[in-house]
Order: structure tokens, then C-alpha cells, then sequence
């Protein structure tokens, strides 16, 4: 039987921290194919002391669940592990998740080749038809090469709800070990490993039989390398390998898919598939379970949101000059609150300068780099409007649209493309243009009440999430025709 | 023979293989050759070259490079001690022939002659090139100073009149024997290049490597030869595919901006072998998937086609790699392109193993025909 084997290299590094970009799409990517695919999913890490790729061990399996879980509005187990096995079989009434736990179990003693068998004849036999628990079966499946106490945790995950879980205990880490791999199977890289990946491993792996699929979110580096955070040359040739090596490489916009063709594929002469998917709003989409904190500060107050790591390509010093100049036209009372959310990252020391010593801009702006998602919810849906002026975009974040907030936004192909052609675009090196129409919607509320409606009323991101198809296309070798 | 440049054991560029290659004819033929080098440099010149160690001509080489060539000559000329130096060799060696190889020694051969009197030896102008002709190509890779149009004319008119004044003219090609003809009056005999590598031993694996081998000096045009094939890197080829660039031209490409904007693929797929013993180049050439010739500027002695040829490999050349061999022909093993994007995709067949080589024998023009042709040239000579 051959496994899906994912590289969660990405999501183990970031943690728990609050997923945005490419991660969040990889949370994406990870339920999707719990629920959707055809084989056993392993996950993997690249290790550098290993040389190269290995079987994530229970301790980070279980941290890709409770991480993946979460971004999902999904609460992780609150229950400490057991610490003994599961009650027998004979008990009376087993829970369900008692009977999964056992089960769970079982597939752990059972070898990885034995494991669909094992699934089938337990899903005949003893367990009710649950999607939850369905899944809940693939968790376990894909650990049950790994200790019975993961599988047991993995299958709780999909079962149980409760508060927050405490702490990782600080159990010692399983030893890894190197993957397995074998003729048939599927590796799914999307993590953008450009800083690690071995493409002499990767090769190697490749011409064993392993399918590669991978996902590419654009290739702005490569196109405008002067945005790039690492030496663009090293981008290049990530893009360069994996269109190479891979099946399939997936892309999140029609943009982005016609990018790399052009970019990549075109002047290197390699035939390679290319499907491009829409990735749907995961944060709206678990809007409802994941909830909404209030920042404090901002409550009652009127303000603008601009959500984008802030780093040179994002263009945040046209937000910080556009709001220069509104400072000196409208009256303080008058001037929302300019707000960044996002990390911080390269090449932005003038932005860094101004927030500190923009006299104009007291009290008229906010940078927060840690919003947890309830926190980032709430901002949308309490925006006068929001703002992308970003140079260059693969996917451009349009969450606020999703919530019904309003969006200025740069004239970039991926931004016409994510937001329809329904709000305001606007050449990102055109600063007179966004104060005059940032200006327009402030003075103007009939104007911003339209754009308002239109986001609500005609915003049709909720459509059909192509991705995920194309990402069970290209895992189940449907894609290859 | 006189050369501007040194004339070692192994050629550091097409010129002096093509000048070693004649030296090798002509001791096949019978005579005992002696080198002269005339070039720029200091300290103690080896053998009977001569040095050329004015600080002026530093300069101008280095302002007006396209024209480095006119100055080594002028230069040459009104040097006391390199006249002083090459009468000396003259009268020493009492040559029966002179071959000149490029115009460049001509000024200062000419006025040795003279000085000297009496019968002057028979005169071989080995043409490179229609020097003249080429100046312009040169134009977009090197200094230039202004004026350049009154130097292009004062080097035609150099060749024109050492070709004149030779007994034996040799071109490298039918075109520049046809140029001669039209423009100079001057009938020269064309002697096509051929490989000065020697034979070696078939190569260990049975099955070639997977590269493509590449043989040029620094020479610009060779460089960019390369950007015109590969102008966004080699990922054309996979991981495992390279090009392995013998002779100078490796260290200038690596060092050109050009490999460094895809530095990272680059490094993976290419190998820079540097300068290489005849021995060693012959099993690098015989080694390969395939051998390249990116050639874009259609002038000088091409001699890397020859070796290209030689190695019974399978040869992805352009047009202008063809120049000067009219025995070779496009198919059975020597494949064209005139274009970078089919250029790319012969280089990855090749690499693959996918372009059949030569049939034994293809390469048919070698020694022994080039033999002939100096003994019609030369009436009188052995060998």
C-alpha cells in the first residue's frame, strides 16, 4: 500500500503560532487530504543531522494535528494522554472515541502494509458511519507505523472538543527514523523549502517512484528579485527542481500558474504540469469556531486594516506617506487609525523609521505583530475598510473582503483576480491615487456603504474551492490523463 | 615562426592551436622550426620571444582593446630592442621560410628585413582571420577608443599588404580566401583547421557521462556564446546534466554577471575545468554525452570545432561554428541551430544521450590532408 508522505517541515517550524500565507494554506492542504485521500498520510521533516528527509516522530505528529486542528476552529483534547492501554473490548457501552482509541491501537500494532486491511474490516465491524470518525481512522492510519499512544492522541483529536489543551507535556521525543519510501508513493512539498530542501535527496526519491506533487504560491522572487528576503538565485533554482521533479505542481491563482509557466517552465524548456487552484478563505470559513476577541484599543474607534507581513514588496510605505498626507487634510477626528497587522520582515527599515519618528502619523497608527486569528476576525469585521497596495502578489490576502469589509487594493493580476474586479485597484507606486480614493471613501460614507454592499452582496470567493480538487487530482495520479 | 603571442606545449586559445597546429605541419614536412612570440610583458621572455614592456602600450591595450592587435604591432616596430632581438633571431636561425602568424609581427618583421637586405627568406602569412573584418564584431565586448574606424582601416591595410608581400598566403577559410581574392587580388590557399589532440585511450565507462563539453578560451565572443544558449542558467538540463567548460573560458563565465543572476542553479550543472593538457582535453572530449559550440562570431580559427569534430562525440554547433569546414555538413552526427531555444534542446538530447555520434571516419579532414595542401603551397617541401 503506498502512503501519502507530507512535509511538514513548515508547519513544525511556525508552530503554534498564528498560521497566515503559506502556512495557512498548508493547514488547508493537511485537512484536505485527511478527508479526501485515497491512502494512508505519513508525515515527514526534513533533518538536516538525518541528511535529509525523515518520519515526523509521534511527538511532532501530534503537534501537525493539534496545530491543524486548531487553524480549523477545532479544540485539541483537554484530557491528559492515558497512561496505560485502553479498556478491553469486553467493557460495556464503549464511547466512541473509547472504541477509536482502541482501534487506534490496534493499527498501531499492525504492520504499515497491513494497515488498509485492518481499517477496512474495523470500519465493517465496529464502528458507525462517521465522517468524524472516518477521519479520525486516517489519522491513526497514517501513524500506525508510530507509538499506540499517538495513534490514541490522533484519533481523540478528531473525536473530542473541550477547552484548550495544557502544555506539551514534556515527554522525550520518539526517535525518528529515516522514511521509507517506495514505488507509488506521494510526496507533497508545500512548504516552499527553499531553504533546506535537498535536491539531490529529492532527485533520489523521484527516481525511486515517488510522485512528487508540490505547490508553488508565485514566483515573484523571481520575477522581482529585488523583494527577495534570501539571495534570489537560490529561489530560481527551487523553482527550477521542483519543476523538474515534480508530477504536478499546484499553484493558488490563475496568476501564479501562468507566472511559473512563463517564468520557469517556458525558458528552461520543462513539460510540466501545472494546475492552478483556488484556495478557499479559511479563515472565514472557521470563522464561527475560532470566535472573535476585541482589540481593546481600537473599540468604538474608526480605523483601516492592512494584514500583510511587513516586508519591502508589501508597500507599506505608501500607506505610511498616503497617511502623511490625510493627516494634513482632514481633521484628526476624521482620520481613521492606520493599521498594520503582520510580522516583520526584510527590507523595511524606512517603515521601521517612520512608525517611530512619523510626527504626523501619533496616535494614527498600529502595528501588531502577533493577532492571533480571533483577534484578526475581529479587525475585519470592524474595518471601515481594509488596504493591500502590495507590489506583487501569487494569491493577495482578501480575507477582509470575505467578511464583507471593504478593499483598496493594488492593480496586480492576483488582486483582480482574487477580488473579482470589485473594489478599487490602484497602480501601488500611484500614491496620489490612494489618498485621493482612501480620502473619497473617508468623506464619502454612501460611497463606502456601495463598496460595502457590493463585498457582502456580489463577492463570490465562497465559489467552488478549485484546490482542493486539484490537489486530490494530482495525489490520487488522476491529474496525469 | 613568428606569433604574438607565446607558443607553449598546450594552446590556451584557438590562435596559438592554430599556430601550434602549423608548427606541427611544418615539422612534418621536413623543416626545423623555430618560435618567435612578440608580445606584451615584463621580465625574462622565454626562448627567443620578445617582450614588449612599454608602459604606453599597457595603456592602450587596456583603453582599446579591440584594437590590442594594432597597437602590439606598432609597438613592436618602434622598439629598438625588440628589432634589435628579432634580427638577432634571424641571423641566427638563417630560415629558409617565415611564417608570420597573424599580421601583427609584419611592421616590425618588415623593417627587419629591410635593415637586414640581401635575399629575404620565403614569406607565409597565416591568416586568423580578415582582421579588419572582424574589429566591429569586437566592438560590443571590449574598450574601444574613438577613432576606431581609422584604425580598422590601418589594420586592413597591414594584412592587405603582408598578404601582398607574402609568398604563400594560408586562409582559414574558403570566405576569407575569397575576400582576399576580391579585395587584395591575392590568391591564398585555404588550409582548413585541424585537431592538434592527440589520441588517447577510449574512455573507462561504456556509457558517456551525462555532459556536454565545451572547449574555448576567455575570448568574449566565447563567452557570450555561452549567455546566447543559456541566457536564464541551465535548467534546461537536470539535476546530474552539466556542462563542462574546458580552457579559459570557464573562469569568465562564471565570473560574468550573467552565471551569477542564476548562481545557485548554475553551480549545480556547470564545471569549470580551466586550461587542460592536449591529453587531458582529448578525454574530456571523448568522455562526453555530446560537445558544444556555441559560436556567434563568425571569425577566427575555430580551432574548438576541430577538436568538437575530433572527439567522434556528438557535435551541437551553430552555423557560425561550420565556417572554415567545408567537409562538415549538418547530420550524421553534427547537429545546428541557429537558435537558442533549439540550441538548449540539442544540448539536453545530447546530454541525454539521445543524438547519435558521428560514424566512425566522419571526421574526415585531418593531417595527412592537411599535408597535401602545404605541399602544393609549398613546392619543394618534404615530409
Amino acid at each position: 500500500m503506498s502512503l501519502i508522505h507530507y512535509d511538514a517541515s513548515l508547519i513544525l517550524h511556525w508552530g503554534d503560532e498564528t498560521a497566515v500565507g503559506i502556512v495557512r494554506v498548508e493547514h488547508y492542504i493537511v485537512d484536505h487530504l485527511f478527508k479526501t485521500a485515497d491512502r494512508p498520510l505519513n508525515f515527514v521533516r526534513f533533518d538536516p543531522a538525518a541528511g535529509g528527509f525523515r518520519d515526523a516522530t509521534a511527538q511532532e505528529t501530534r503537534a501537525v494535528l493539534r496545530i491543524v486542528a486548531v487553524a480549523h476552529g477545532r479544540t485539541p483534547e483537554a484530557e491528559p494522554e492515558p497512561a496505560e492501554a485502553p479498556p478491553p473490548v469486553s467493557e460495556p457501552v464503549p464511547s466512541v472515541g473509547a472504541r477509536l482509541a482502541r482501534f487506534a491501537e490496534a493499527v498501531a500494532r499492525t504492520p504499515r502494509s497491513q494497515a488498509p486491511q485492518a481499517l477496512r474490516a474495523w470500519l465493517g465491524h465496529a464502528l458507525p458511519s462517521n465522517a468524524l470518525a472516518v477521519r479520525a481512522l486516517r489519522v491513526g492510519l497514517y501513524i500506525g507505523a508510530l507509538s499506540a499512544n499517538t495513534v490514541i492522541r490522533g484519533a481523540r483529536l478528531a473525536v473530542r472538543r473541550g477547552p484548550p489543551p495544557p502544555a506539551p507535556e514534556p515527554a522525550p521525543p520518539a526517535p525518528s527514523r529515516a522514511v521509507e519510501w517506495n514505488h507509488g508513493d506521494v510526496l507533497v512539498c508545500a512548504a516552499n523549502g527553499w531553504d533546506y530542501l535537498d535536491y539531490d535527496q529529492l532527485a533520489a526519491v523521484v527516481a525511486l517512484g515517488v510522485r512528487l506533487v508540490s505547490v508553488c504560491y508565485d514566483v515573484i522572487v523571481v520575477e522581482h528579485p529585488e523583494v527577495a528576503a534570501v539571495p534570489p538565485d537560490r529561489l530560481h533554482r527551487y523553482f527550477v527542481e521542483m519543476a523538474h521533479l515534480s508530477e504536478t505542481v499546484l499553484t493558488v491563482s490563475e496568476t501564479s500558474r501562468e507566472a511559473f509557466q512563463r517564468v520557469i517552465c517556458a525558458p528552461n524548456d520543462i513539460d510540466c504540469r501545472v494546475v492552478a487552484g483556488r484556495v478557499p478563505n479559511l479563515l472565514f470559513a472557521h470563522a464561527e469556531a475560532i470566535g472573535e476577541v476585541e482589540t481593546a484599543e481600537l473599540a468604538g474607534r474608526p480605523f483601516a486594516v492592512f494584514c500583510a507581513t511587513i516586508e519591502v514588496r508589501k508597500n507599506h510605505m505608501l500607506l505610511l506617506r498616503v497617511w502623511e498626507r490625510l493627516a494634513e487634510r482632514l481633521a484628526p477626528e476624521d482620520l481613521p487609525i492606520l493599521v498594520f497587522v503582520g510580522k516583520w520582515g526584510w527590507r523595511v527599515d524606512e517603515v521601521r523609521f517612520f512608525a517611530e519618528h512619523g510626527r504626523r502619523l501619533r496616535g494614527k497608527l498600529r502595528i501588531y505583530n502577533k493577532a492571533s486569528d480571533a483577534e484578526l476576525i475581529w479587525l475585519y469585521r470592524n474595518a471601515r475598510f481594509a488596504l493591500f497596495p502590495s507590489f506583487y502578489e501569487g494569491l493577495g490576502n482578501i480575507e477582509p473582503l470575505t467578511f464583507g469589509t471593504p478593499m483598496i487594493t493594488s492593480d496586480h493580476a492576483s488582486m483582480l483576480e482574487a477580488t473579482e474586479g470589485l473594489m478599487p485597484a490602484l497602480d501601488p507606486l500611484d500614491a496620489p491615487a490612494w489618498t485621493e480614493e482612501i480620502e473619497r471613501l473617508i468623506r464619502e460614507p454612501a460611497r463606502l456603504e456601495v463598496l460595502r454592499a457590493t463585498a457582502r452582496d456580489r463577492f463570490a470567493n465562497l465559489g467552488p474551492a478549485t484546490f482542493g480538487d486539484a490537489l486530490t487530482a494530482a495525489v490520487t495520479g488522476a491529474a496525469r490523463g | 615562426m613568428l606569433a604574438p603571442f607565446p607558443l607553449g606545449e598546450n594552446a590556451v586559445s584557438g590562435g596559438d592551436a592554430r599556430a601550434l597546429s602549423n608548427r606541427r605541419l611544418f615539422e612534418a614536412l621536413g623543416w626545423s622550426v623555430t618560435t618567435v612570440g612578440i608580445y606584451p610583458g615584463a621580465g625574462g621572455a622565454a626562448g627567443s620571444d620578445i617582450l614588449l614592456s612599454d608602459p604606453a602600450l599597457e595603456t592602450a591595450l587596456e583603453a582599446d582593446m579591440a584594437f590590442g592587435g594594432l597597437h602590439m604591432a606598432l609597438a613592436a616596430e618602434s622598439d629598438p630592442a625588440g628589432r634589435r632581438a628579432l634580427t638577432g633571431a634571424i641571423e641566427a636561425a638563417a630560415p629558409d621560410l617565415i611564417v608570420v602568424e597573424h599580421p601583427w609581427p609584419w611592421p616590425l618583421l618588415r623593417r627587419v628585413l629591410a635593415d637586414l637586405g640581401g635575399r629575404r627568406p620565403r614569406l607565409i602569412y597565416s591568416a586568423h582571420n580578415i582582421e579588419a573584418e572582424l574589429r566591429p564584431l569586437l566592438y560590443p565586448y571590449c574598450p574601444v577608443a574613438p577613432g576606431a574606424e581609422t584604425r580598422r582601416l590601418a589594420v586592413e591595410a597591414m594584412e592587405r599588404e603582408l598578404a601582398q608581400a607574402a609568398d604563400v598566403v594560408l586562409a582559414i577559410s574558403g570566405e576569407d580566401a575569397r575576400y582576399m581574392r576580391d579585395r587584395w587580388g591575392v590568391e591564398a590557399t585555404v588550409l582548413p583547421p585541424i585537431s592538434g589532440l592527440p589520441e588517447v585511450a577510449e574512455p573507462e565507462a561504456a556509457r558517456p557521462q551525462r555532459y556536454a563539453a565545451m572547449v574555448a578560451s576567455a575570448f568574449w565572443p566565447n563567452v557570450d556564446g555561452f549567455f546566447w544558449a543559456f541566457p536564464d542558467g541551465l535548467g534546461v538540463l537536470r539535476l546530474g546534466e552539466t556542462v563542462a567548460a574546458a580552457g579559459s573560458v570557464g573562469p569568465a563565465i562564471e565570473a560574468d554577471a550573467r552565471f551569477g543572476s542564476f548562481r545557485a542553479l548554475n553551480q549545480s550543472r556547470f564545471r569549470s575545468l580551466g586550461p587542460l593538457p592536449s591529453a587531458d582535453l582529448a578525454r574530456v572530449l571523448r568522455a562526453a554525452s555530446c560537445v558544444i559550440l556555441p559560436v556567434r562570431v563568425g571569425a577566427g580559427a575555430n580551432m574548438k570545432t576541430a577538436d568538437a569534430l575530433w572527439s567522434g562525440r556528438p557535435v551541437v554547433c551553430t552555423p557560425k561554428a561550420l565556417v572554415g569546414y567545408p567537409h562538415a555538413s549538418p547530420g550524421a552526427g553534427l547537429y545546428v541551430a541557429d537558435d537558442p531555444g533549439d540550441f538548449r534542446r540539442l544540448v539536453r538530447a545530447g546530454v541525454r544521450g539521445e543524438l547519435a555520434p558521428p560514424p566512425p571516419g566522419a571526421a574526415a579532414f585531418g593531417e595527412r590532408d592537411a599535408l597535401a595542401i602545404l605541399r602544393a603551397a609549398l613546392p619543394g617541401a618534404g615530409g
